[in-house]
């Protein structure tokens, strides 16, 4: 069935608007059609997964081709973590090159009106979503936190979608834009206590494992659950790592679920999938007992302030040992905090490495192993060590308390 | 469900889906996992690098990939249109469920795409076979 347009949309498509709004448009007619969309809808704000890392030099060769074209984007529209650190890449073997393309490219998104915040956490910083408010977002952890703990509706919009949304100000009606999809439809009760971020990661990975499926909602039953919203986010971003979950229900915690049967849209379904610790650790991957790792890396998401406060308060006045690295991934508005309050140069002293705008694993991944010699890594983020799996590391899960201990002793935490 | 060994895999030759993009032909390249062009390919190379990938070392390059289902992230949007125009991405994709991120690149790349079968495709198309996917009608045929 033919997706209809105003006239606007129609002028659009038709080209009477230049070239970069039918390029936008028009991928969203064929993307919404697909998928049996009647109607576009105006959105709010846009994320743009924007990076030459993964969009290559033909991604880069559209984005020139749009602003060339005279491209503005018409709704607030930010960048979503970028593959550079600017200032600090190339010491870790980024070759000034990429560097550069990035810049060239990034200099060409806030030529078409971006907000440059390079930020897989954009809301906790820059742009915080609101319960019902329709957002063409393209970090698929984002999207997951925006429709599961805001409320808000998105899709994931990938790349050239997020940008297209962000030139239109629209996005076709299917998936999460629509009541009907968000209700749940498997429900997984949670036996055991959950204990810090690394549990609701280790949460996240093992639900996106059980769905994987982009369309199936999952309800998360937790007896006496009070995550905080940084828990939240790292369950959001492995169910969607793993999963391609982008909406879920935490039911007692998240807004469209006061009640499971709320978060159904009716009765429950008769058969709750039962969790517990042994399948939380069969979740995400061990390193052998004898292993040290040779990374601590805390990332994917980015780390808000108050989890870098609390890796700060677990290294109280040690530092990290010789042989072993700590690296840290956030975005620029969290970093110029640290620095405002003195916070960034206590954890230089300490041997902890900061890295802004970027997430470990997007920051050429296999460059990077190689320049610091590193084989195991352990995180308390189940979508990194999967990811970094990927890439050729022995990745392994700890507390954001175990990983400090294992970077300032310098021995392997994981029995 | 009965598989492609209990039955005979010549019995199904062909599934109906939901298809977007041109009508093409060519070899299958089956995998029994998701994918994700960030997770799992060597994007420089074009082939699959992540350890225990059932085609790892291998590429599919100008052949139709099928998969379980998509995984993860917004990268697999860009990467196939950047595939495409170094030679290295598939000629179509094929899977039981798309999300939209893989029908998003699909379209920039004017790539054909076919899922939402009545069948699981993986159960029933073998790396190697000869396919033809006609997106108008959703058909998947093995020839």
């Amino acid at each position: 069935m033919a997706l209809a347009l105003d006239a606007e949309q129609q002028a659009m498509r038709d080209g009477r608007l230049g070239e970069p709004l039918r390029w936008a448009i028009e991928q969203q007619v064929r993307v919404g059609e697909f998928f049996g969309a009647q109607r576009l809808v105006a959105v709010d704000s846009a994320l743009i997964g924007a990076e030459v890392g993964i969009m290559g030099e033909a991604g880069l060769r559209q984005i020139e081709a749009l602003a060339q074209a005279g491209a503005r984007f018409r709704i607030p529209t930010i960048t979503a973590a970028c593959s550079v650190d600017f200032e600090r890449a190339t010491r870790y073997g980024v070759s000034q090159s990429q560097v550069d393309m990035e810049h060239h490219l990034h200099r060409l998104l806030r030529d078409m009106g971006c907000i440059d915040s390079a930020t897989c956490i954009n809301y906790q910083t820059v742009s915080p979503p609101r319960f019902r408010q329709h957002l063409a977002w393209g970090d698929t952890g984002a999207v997951a936190f925006a429709n599961g703990v805001a409320g808000a509706r998105s899709n994931y919009e990938g790349g050239p979608a997020s940008i297209a949304a962000a030139l239109t100000g629209l996005v076709p009606a299917y998936g999460f834009h629509l009541d009907a999809q968000r209700k749940a439809s498997r429900v997984f009760e949670v036996l055991t206590p959950l204990c810090g971020t690394a549990d609701w990661s280790a949460l996240g990975a093992w639900v996106g494992t059980q769905v994987a499926d982009y369309w199936t909602v999952p309800a998360v039953v937790v007896p006496q659950a009070n995550p905080g919203i940084d828990d939240l986010k790292h369950f959001a971003a492995a169910a969607a790592s793993f999963g391609s979950v982008a909406m879920f229900h935490v039911v007692g915690c998240t807004p469209e679920a006061p009640t499971l049967q709320d978060a159904c849209g009716g009765p429950p379904p008769a058969r709750r999938e039962q969790v517990d610790r042994a399948d939380l650790l069969r979740a995400f991957p061990l390193l052998s007992p004898d292993c040290k790792p040779d990374l601590v890396v805390f990332s994917a998401p980015q780390l808000s302030i108050p989890e870098v406060m609390r890796i700060i308060a677990c290294l109280g006045s040690r530092k990290v040992a010789p042989g072993t690295r700590m690296i840290i991934t956030t975005n620029a508005q969290v970093q110029g905090e640290l620095q405002r309050t003195g916070l960034l140069s206590q954890l230089e002293d300490a041997g902890v490495e900061l890295l802004a705008g970027t997430c470990f694993y997007v920051m050429a991944p296999a460059i990077v192993k190689r320049t610091l010699g590193a084989h195991s890594v352990l995180t308390p983020s189940t979508k990194l060590a999967n990811i970094l799996r990927g890439a050729g590391y022995e990745a392994a899960l700890a507390s954001v308390e175990d990983c400090v201990e294992a970077a300032v002793r310098a021995q392997e935490v994981i029995a | 469900m009965s598989t492609p060994e209990s039955m005979g895999h010549s019995s199904l030759r062909q599934l109906q889906g939901v298809g977007f993009g041109p009508s093409v032909e060519g070899e299958a390249i089956v995998s029994r996992q998701g994918f994700n062009a960030r997770y799992d390919l060597d994007r420089d190379q074009g082939v699959f690098s992540r350890p225990g990938h059932d085609h790892f070392g291998l590429s599919p390059a100008g052949k139709i990939y099928i998969f379980t289902t998509p995984k993860g992230g917004i990268a697999t949007s860009w990467a196939l249109l950047d595939l495409q125009q170094r030679g290295l991405a598939p000629l179509a994709l094929v899977c039981q469920r798309a999300n939209p991120v893989v029908i998003q690149g699909a379209v920039l790349a004017g790539m054909a795409l076919l899922d939402r079968f009545d069948q699981d495709p993986v159960q029933f198309v073998r790396t190697g076979d000869r396919v033809r996917l006609t997106p108008a009608t959703g058909l998947l045929q093995i020839l």
